[in-house]
């Protein structure tokens, strides 16, 4: 039985969905906003994810945004929206977010349903060809925020906000323009794909800085960096060459 | 009088100096000239009766001097014309002289006419230019006066001052105590510094020091701390003055008070910001109306088809029972749906969001597409004439508001002529212009509803018994404004409804 998540926080809508899915044969878990649905679909791995835009704690935009970086390396179900979000705009955001459809609310159930069939069979077929392809790079890189479980739950930080994450053994901790420090349970090897894929640089084996945060370098055998927040990164060695092109190209 | 003009002295306008009279109406004028007269008939009496005559004609002099006495130039001019025929009258009548006498007279008499003529031109010289002394005398006066008037009437408006090369203050204006706050003693010998706010990049002075300093008049407005710290806004005008070498000796500064202007602009401001954030709640609540809209409707239409779906497994006969309250109430939520989306528009168009973007194409064949997907969803056949009249050729419009117009406008023409003859269309390409007509020959609209048919919500009575919202013809008249077109509508009631909508091409 194919297994549908619906991230829905209008309880009377979510069940409705719910029991127009389960008559039409599907096996189908709920969640009532973004963070939930992220955990469920990370650990449930759902066949189709039905979502809305507009919730509480994070958004259904937010959500898939955390998904494709979240989930880079892997299958990511049909992520349809279904939401009371019209407008143009909208629309195209979440299109470009790279969601498989855009269903406005109200919906015709036979309507949903037909899509749903369309996406999953779409699915399967290129499951059983293995001819899957994977979230087109430019959709993660059009996604301005990083996806980061914290301790606290799911946090959703601007790129912009982050001045350096440094690495400390089996853990990381970012710091943000702000001050504030996020401390992290997963390598850093999970985030320098993205990070360095963006405005970062790995400075040390176990740091990698913003580069529009730094504001100058002081001379030494590697040297250091002194950053906007007023903190210092130490440069090895072997990663001064890269660090001074890319100062010199600022 | 423009501001150019101030201090700026023009002569002879007003005070145009008077012209000196030459017969002063001096009461003691005719006596003068009676007494010369009489001199002058004694004189010649005893030049006459005398045998030698008069000591050769030399006392003739004494009435020419007496002529200038009266202060008159045409009398003295007479009395030296008298005394010089008088002179050569008595030449040639009664006195014999000896031969020899006659010479010495004659050398005596002309050199009395030479005296009296040499008298005559250095008197009149004097006289002349003591009267243009006093000509000169009058229109400085004239000019003084006019200068102070004008002076005065400046000194009322304008807050005036002057400061020495370093911006000590020299002089100030009773306006200028007057604003400030300040008395004279306190401000003359201060510098001008005293009355800065400190509201101005310190840059906006260095400019200006740096640009009078070079000669050059200075304008701007500047806020200015009174005494009591209240600001008040000036309008400033701060010119050097030169000395005859060029050098400048000081700076006249001429401010206007222009606080209450500048409290207005900022009301202004603060008025218009207003509206726009107005505007832009307004806009918002529209979206966010429309949103909260939508989720009940969601839930009644899922719960709807969750019902549906249910009904799949029942009888028949019950199914179609059902079917048919299913499909009214799916009907009634796309009618409330359709609703919003328009509102929604109309709140997006009236915060002026929707920006046309315009792009060239086949405006015909567009109008062909539209006609024929109309007449295709028509259950009795009826399809659209179309017409054109000049040639065909390409416009360029925002293609999707055109195309959301003349949708409505079908629409209506289809929807409120049934069962009448075919709706036409004539497409007129013109000099400048093209407009498209749509016609039908259904129920038109009574002339009293013409006027309110653009009204959003509003609908004609006679429009009751058709499915309708009252949005359509307001969207469709937005749609055109914003493709800077025109909407015209004529009808009548029972025969006919024509609307055309004009489009200006470049």
């Amino acid at each position: 039985m194919e297994h549908i998540l619906v991230v829905e926080d209008e309880q009377y809508i979510r069940e409705a969905i719910k029991d127009i899915l389960e008559l039409a044969g599907y096996q189908v878990s709920e969640a009532s906003d973004g963070l939930k649905g992220f955990e469920s679909i990370t650990k449930q791995s759902p066949d189709l994810v039905l979502c809305d835009v507009n919730m509480p704690k994070m958004d259904g935009f937010e959500l898939l945004g955390a998904i494709n970086q979240h989930m880079k390396d892997e299958i990511i179900p049909p992520f349809l929206f279904l939401t009371a979000r019209v407008e143009r705009n909208d629309i195209r955001h979440g299109l470009s977010m790279g969601a498989d459809d855009y269903i406005l609310k109200p919906f015709d159930h036979k309507e949903l349903l037909d899509i749903i069939r369309l996406r999953l069979d779409k699915r399967k077929k290129l499951l059983s060809t293995g001819a899957y392809t994977d979230p087109a790079e430019e959709i993660v890189h059009s996604f301005n925020k990083l996806a980061l479980p914290s301790d606290n739950g799911l946090e959703m930080i601007e790129f912009e906000d982050i001045v350096k994450c440094q690495a400390e053994r089996a853990y990381c901790r970012f710091h943000l323009i702000n001050g504030k420090k996020i401390l992290v349970s997963k390598p850093l090897k999970e985030f320098e794909g993205i990070l360095l894929s963006r405005q970062f640089l790995r400075v040390h084996k176990s740091t990698i800085v913003n580069t529009s945060y730094i504001q100058r370098y002081v001379k030494g055998k590697g040297g250091y960096l002194v950053l906007k927040d007023g903190s210092h990164a130490n440069v090895s060695v072997r990663r001064k060459e890269e660090l001074m092109r890319v100062i010199r190209q600022k | 009088m423009s501001g150019g003009s101030i201090g700026q002295i023009k002569l002879g306008q007003h005070g145009k100096p008077g012209k000196i009279p030459l017969f002063n109406s001096d009461p003691g004028q005719g006596m003068k000239l009676f007494l010369c007269l009489g001199v002058a008939t004694i004189i010649f009496v005893a030049d006459i009766l005398l045998p030698s005559g008069l000591a050769g004609g030399q006392p003739y002099v004494l009435v020419v001097l007496m002529a200038v006495w009266s202060r008159n130039i045409q009398w003295t001019f007479t009395f030296a014309v008298l005394g010089t025929v008088l002179n050569i009258v008595v030449l040639f009548t009664g006195v014999t002289y000896l031969d020899s006498d006659l010479y010495i007279a004659l050398a005596n008499r002309l050199f009395a006419i030479l005296i009296i003529w040499v008298l005559q031109i250095i008197l009149i010289r004097n006289i002349k230019a003591k009267q243009s002394l006093e000509k000169h005398k009058i229109e400085l006066e004239l000019l003084t006066n006019e200068l102070m008037q004008r002076m005065n009437a400046v000194n009322l408006s304008a807050i005036i001052s002057e400061t020495d090369v370093k911006g000590n203050i020299i002089f100030v204006n009773d306006k200028f105590c007057e604003i400030s706050g300040y008395s004279r003693d306190e401000l003359i010998g201060q510098n001008h510094r005293l009355l800065k706010s400190g509201k101005h990049p310190e840059g906006l002075f260095v400019g200006m020091w740096k640009s009078i300093s070079l000669g050059n008049t200075w304008q701007g407005e500047i806020i200015n701390k009174k005494k009591n710290g209240d600001l008040y806004w000036v309008a400033t005008t701060i010119a050097p003055f030169k000395n005859l070498k060029g050098n400048i000796i000081k700076f006249i500064s001429v401010r206007f008070d222009i606080t209450k202007e500048k409290q207005q602009q900022k009301k202004l401001k603060e008025s218009l910001k207003r509206e726009k954030d107005l505007t832009e709640l307004k806009s918002r609540f529209v979206s966010n109306a429309s949103h909260q809209f939508r989720t009940p409707l969601t839930i009644i239409q899922s719960s709807l088809g969750l019902l549906e779906s249910h009904s799949e497994f029942s009888s028949e006969a019950s199914k179609k029972r059902f079917q048919k309250s299913y499909t009214r109430i799916k009907e009634q939520i796309e009618r409330m749906t359709e609703l919003m989306n328009d509102v929604l528009i109309l709140g997006k168009i009236s915060s002026k969001e929707i920006s046309p973007v315009k792009n060239e194409f086949d405006l015909v064949r567009q109008c062909e597409i539209l006609a024929d997907k109309y007449a295709k969803s028509q259950d009795d056949g009826r399809a659209i004439d179309i017409r054109i009249e000049g040639t065909e050729r390409n416009i360029t419009l925002d293609q999707t508001l055109m195309v959301n117009a003349l949708s409505n406008i079908l629409n209506n023409a289809f929807k409120y002529s049934k069962g009448c003859p075919n709706p036409e269309m004539l497409i007129e390409f013109k000099k400048g212009s093209v407009s498209i007509s749509v016609t039908d020959f259904g129920v038109g609209i009574p002339e009293k509803d013409i006027n309110r048919i653009f009204e959003s919500f509003y609908r004609s009575p006679n429009a009751i018994q058709f499915p309708g919202k009252g949005l359509g013809l307001t969207m469709v008249e937005e749609y055109v404004k914003l493709n800077n077109g025109e909407i015209n509508l004529t009808s009548k009631e029972k025969e006919q409804t024509t609307i055309t909508i004009t489009y200006k091409t470049s």
